[in-house]
């Protein structure tokens, strides 16, 4: 072996698990179980009921027995997309659950509601299966918020359905607003309009093998208010057997429609996933540059966009093109808008930046790292960018 | 819905919030740490196989124990030691089971980002040490953690955390046959 020990650990520095905001969101979804368990945990103050107590509503009637009876010590508990179809207990034809701010759940059959917390802020429920209709008493102070796999939806004070199937995730209002969030995206519904969203792939394997992808919205629907996608760029030409991207979706497409895939290259992100991995593995660097880029160009707004620019920022970095990875970076942080990807990626940007000798760009970045995470992990070597001292 | 709030509240003032039972600032909490102890476990783990059940663990354990924190403002070390307590267990598991079956260290997936030549050889020679050896040498050598630093984590003097250092460097070096 021609390198030396100290360079190896180095690199093996750079090497991050495949960790993204959904994975993130099913480890969370297993700690709460595991904190619910009958552990002698530490008593919580207030009348609410207790923050995280886990309990299981099926088609009305009040399961939580079934889960923490059979559910393992909080050292593994389960993470929620491991369980198959059948974990899920028997479920009645229809019923009613009240909730103590006053809103009323209609549990249809095979309806599975999980409520994960209820505060004096906020009452927040996970519905994993099944058609619930939400009547959500009006409290101005406290936001109800429903999460269905990867579809977060928080309401100011109306009736709403979710319905969660094979299909993936549909929101229907009645009355009154509510805010959908799909990963970074958000969409504001009204009275009347639906949204259906196909689940993703951890999501999808409890419930049946369709492939996971972004549906367009519903005729009735409404654009998205506030997508945070940021303006198309022109796609970079790809080098080597990677294709290269096509053109951002036009206006004219409903939002969330990805393009038509060539002949023979990914439909998915996943696919452009895989050619970007197995290029990496192979030491094909500009391949696996292009991959991601094509993934990002076509896919801008899938929750797996934000890691996507984060890695296109390593791969340009191991290339030695400094500030194209400070712009991968940038990129990811703007894209990650406040996740857990921002923190990491805004403090790779200032490096790669000082790293490609752009001293003014740097410094801006430091800024907003520092102005985002004062007491952040990388703030000391923002503060030396800053400075002029350090990288 | 927005979390901006996470950048601008201390972890100190953040538990202290979720010792009195707002759930949400453990929520925050989580989202700040999570994926940097993802990274460090993975690193520490050598794959991703019980990555989640580390990182999981971990959280649990803050949760737990919250109250008992003397340091609020050193969250992320406190997690950083109770993934390594809890990476250093399932290796020593994973060892034992190996020896007791004879078998060879699984080999890496085909979706290993750390799937290079050189690096894959070097995290096989890491599953040929045993955990005493191979976690203080990922600690200081890879995630940079001072000597001090080290020897606190894996809860050894700092005699002990440089002589088994230095040992995991030997024993390494021998493996990948790389010159001192």
């Amino acid at each position: 072996m021609t390198v030396d020990l100290d360079e190896l650990a180095r690199r093996a520095r750079e090497v991050e698990p495949a960790w993204d905001d959904l994975r993130e969101q099913r480890v969370l979804d297993g700690i709460r179980r595991g904190a619910a368990e009958p552990t002698p945990a530490r008593p919580r103050v207030g009348l609410w009921v207790a923050a995280g107590a886990f309990l299981v509503l099926a088609g009305g009637g009040v399961l939580a027995a079934a889960l923490l009876g059979g559910a393992p010590s909080p050292g593994r508990a389960p993470i929620a997309s491991s369980e198959g179809p059948g974990a899920a207990p028997e479920r009645a034809r229809e019923s009613r659950l009240g909730l103590a701010d006053g809103s009323q759940v209609l549990l249809e059959a095979a309806a599975e509601v999980q409520v994960l917390e209820q505060g004096p802020t906020e009452v927040r429920l996970h519905q994993r299966a099944g058609t619930a209709t939400y009547e959500v008493a009006r409290r101005p102070e406290r936001a109800f918020v429903v999460e269905a796999g990867e579809v977060r939806v928080t309401v100011r004070g109306t009736v709403f359905t979710v319905v969660v199937d094979a299909a993936g995730v549909t929101v229907r209002v009645r009355e009154g607003r509510v805010e959908v969030a799909v990963a970074e995206r958000l969409s504001l519904l009204g009275a009347g309009d639906a949204l259906t969203v196909a689940l993703s792939s951890s999501d999808a394997e409890s419930l049946g093998p369709e492939s996971p992808r972004l549906e367009s919205p519903r005729p009735e629907s409404r654009r998205p208010e506030s997508p945070p996608e940021r303006p198309a760029r022109e796609p970079r030409p790809a080098a080597g057997p990677a294709r290269p991207p096509v053109e951002a979706t036009s206006s004219t497409e409903p939002p969330g429609a990805p393009p038509e895939a060539a002949e023979g290259e990914p439909s998915t992100p996943e696919g452009w996933l895989d050619l970007a991995d197995a290029a990496r593995r192979e030491g094909r660097l500009p391949d696996a540059a292009a991959a991601l880029e094509a993934l990002l160009t076509r896919f801008p707004r899938d929750a797996r966009a934000p890691s996507a620019a984060f890695t296109l920022g390593r791969v340009q970095a191991r290339r030695g093109l400094a500030a194209e990875a400070a712009r991968s970076y940038g990129r990811a942080a703007e894209l990650a808008a406040g996740g857990p990807l921002t923190e990491d990626a805004l403090a790779r940007e200032a490096t790669a930046w000082a790293d490609a000798g752009r001293g003014e760009a740097a410094r801006q970045a430091a800024r907003r790292y520092l102005a985002a995470y004062p007491t952040g992990l990388h703030a000391a070597r923002m503060q030396r960018i800053l400075a002029g001292t350090g990288e | 819905m927005g979390v901006a709030s996470t950048a601008e509240t201390s972890d100190e003032s953040l538990l202290e919030r979720f010792v009195t039972g707002d759930e949400r600032a453990f929520t925050q909490l989580y989202r700040r740490h999570a994926r940097y102890l993802a990274g460090v476990a993975r690193r520490l783990m050598g794959d991703e196989l019980e990555l989640d059940e580390v990182v999981q663990e971990a959280f649990l354990a803050l949760r737990a124990q919250a109250e008992e924190i003397r340091d609020p403002g050193a969250v992320r070390g406190w997690l950083v030691r109770v993934a390594v307590r809890s990476a250093t267990k399932r290796l020593t598991k994973r060892r034992r089971r190996r020896l007791l079956l004879a078998s060879q260290p699984p080999p890496r997936g085909a979706t290993d980002p750390a799937a290079d030549h050189e690096l894959r050889a070097l995290f096989l020679a890491l599953e040929g040490l045993p955990p005493k050896l191979r976690v203080p040498w990922v600690l200081h050598r890879v995630e940079g953690e001072t000597l001090p630093r080290t020897a606190e984590l894996v809860e050894v003097s700092l005699a002990t955390v440089k002589r088994r250092i230095a040992d995991a460097d030997a024993r390494l070096r021998a493996r990948l046959g790389v010159a001192r």
